[in-house]
């Protein structure tokens, strides 16, 4: 029987073409990676069976089929009180920055964000393990929970209007253009913020947190202001999940 | 050696025109240093090539040449920076 187990594990290695490091990283996969925090009572009005269990997987019942986290891990909720947290087992404590990884790390949080109210964790944040994630959650429980609230079914939006030649712009009225696109933006908006302004083309960079049922009542907005500013390239992206408007900055062991 | 008498020189007010060509050259150098591994402008650069690409103001081809061009002058930069004091960082900065 045993023979046959390993015969079958080898099969299995060779079919996938895995080698000895693979079986390895797999073993070496100790590490807690978070993703964010989300409120257990808003996912058990979606799923009540969701609580039940101490740590329920979320591909199934949550994120749907064929949906893991980095490295192929599944995702899991770990709870704490009325809150959890979305980790997956990773093998590095100081993760390093891989474009791949981070894009991936985004789509997952835009996954879960279309799902329900997520507080995003940047790129890369890894815990030892979860009793060090307990004392975190423990203290920041408090702010946490504000900040859930404050988020609460609002998406984040990011527009940024860019000049179309620095040279020949020859805008004579560039400030009032400016708070022209801007107050029509922040009237339908419940918060925004500035970018950077990294580059001499940008003549705007925000980022808006929206209520989601003004939604379309933005994106008109944007679909006018682009008509009346013909000169200027517009660059709409979200919803996002709202990285700009989290005041919570939560850390991995280093 | 030729920094250290220049210097000496300089404080006893005594100019050498081979010298101060030096030290003009030096400074050149030392600005073309700053600019082009200044790590906010080459983030900034990486940031800008990303924005021309989404808004289809550049190709693929152009968006990854200077993508691979600018990455490659960011490692660079930071190598540097972990060699420079933390004085001469300031400066930059």
């Amino acid at each position: 029987m045993e023979t046959l187990k390993t015969q079958e594990s080898e099969n299995f290695q060779e079919k996938n073409n895995f080698d000895d490091t693979q079986t390895e990283f797999s073993d070496r996969c100790q590490y807690l990676y978070v993703y964010g925090i989300i409120s257990l009572k808003d996912l058990k009005a979606q799923k009540p069976k969701i609580s039940k269990s101490k740590k329920s997987e979320l591909k199934e019942d949550f994120l749907g089929p064929n949906f893991n986290g980095l490295r192929e891990k599944s995702i899991t909720i770990m709870p704490y009180k009325d809150i959890g947290v979305l980790v997956s087992k990773y093998p590095l404590l100081n993760p390093i920055l891989d474009e791949k990884e981070a894009m991936k790390h985004a789509d997952i949080l835009n996954k879960i964000a279309k799902k329900t109210t997520i507080i995003p964790v940047a790129f890369g944040c890894v815990f030892n393990d979860e009793k060090i994630l307990e004392s975190i959650l423990k203290k920041s429980y408090n702010a946490i929970k504000e900040t859930l609230e404050q988020i609460k079914n609002k998406i984040e939006l990011g527009v940024k209007v860019i000049k179309n030649n620095v040279e020949e712009n020859g805008i004579e009225n560039e400030d009032n253009t400016f708070v022209e696109i801007l107050n029509p933006l922040n009237k339908l908006s419940v918060k925004s913020i500035q970018g950077e302004n990294f580059s001499e083309r940008l003549l705007l960079n925000y980022s808006f947190l929206v209520e989601k049922n003004n939604f379309s009542k933005f994106s008109n907005a944007i679909a006018k202001s682009e008509k009346e500013y013909k000169q200027f390239k517009f660059n709409y992206t979200g919803p996002w999940p709202p990285y700009s408007f989290v005041n919570l900055h939560i850390r991995g062991q280093k | 050696m030729i920094l250290i008498d220049d210097l000496i020189l300089r404080t006893f007010g005594i100019s050498l025109k081979p010298f101060d060509l030096i030290w003009v050259m030096e400074l050149m150098k030392d600005y073309a240093l700053k600019e082009k591994y200044n790590l906010k402008k080459i983030n900034n650069q990486i940031k800008e090539n990303n924005l021309l690409f989404e808004i289809g103001e550049i190709s693929k081809e152009e968006y990854d040449g200077k993508k691979e061009l600018l990455t490659e002058r960011l490692t660079t930069a930071k190598e540097i920076m972990e060699n420079l004091s933390e004085v001469q960082i300031r400066e930059i900065k």
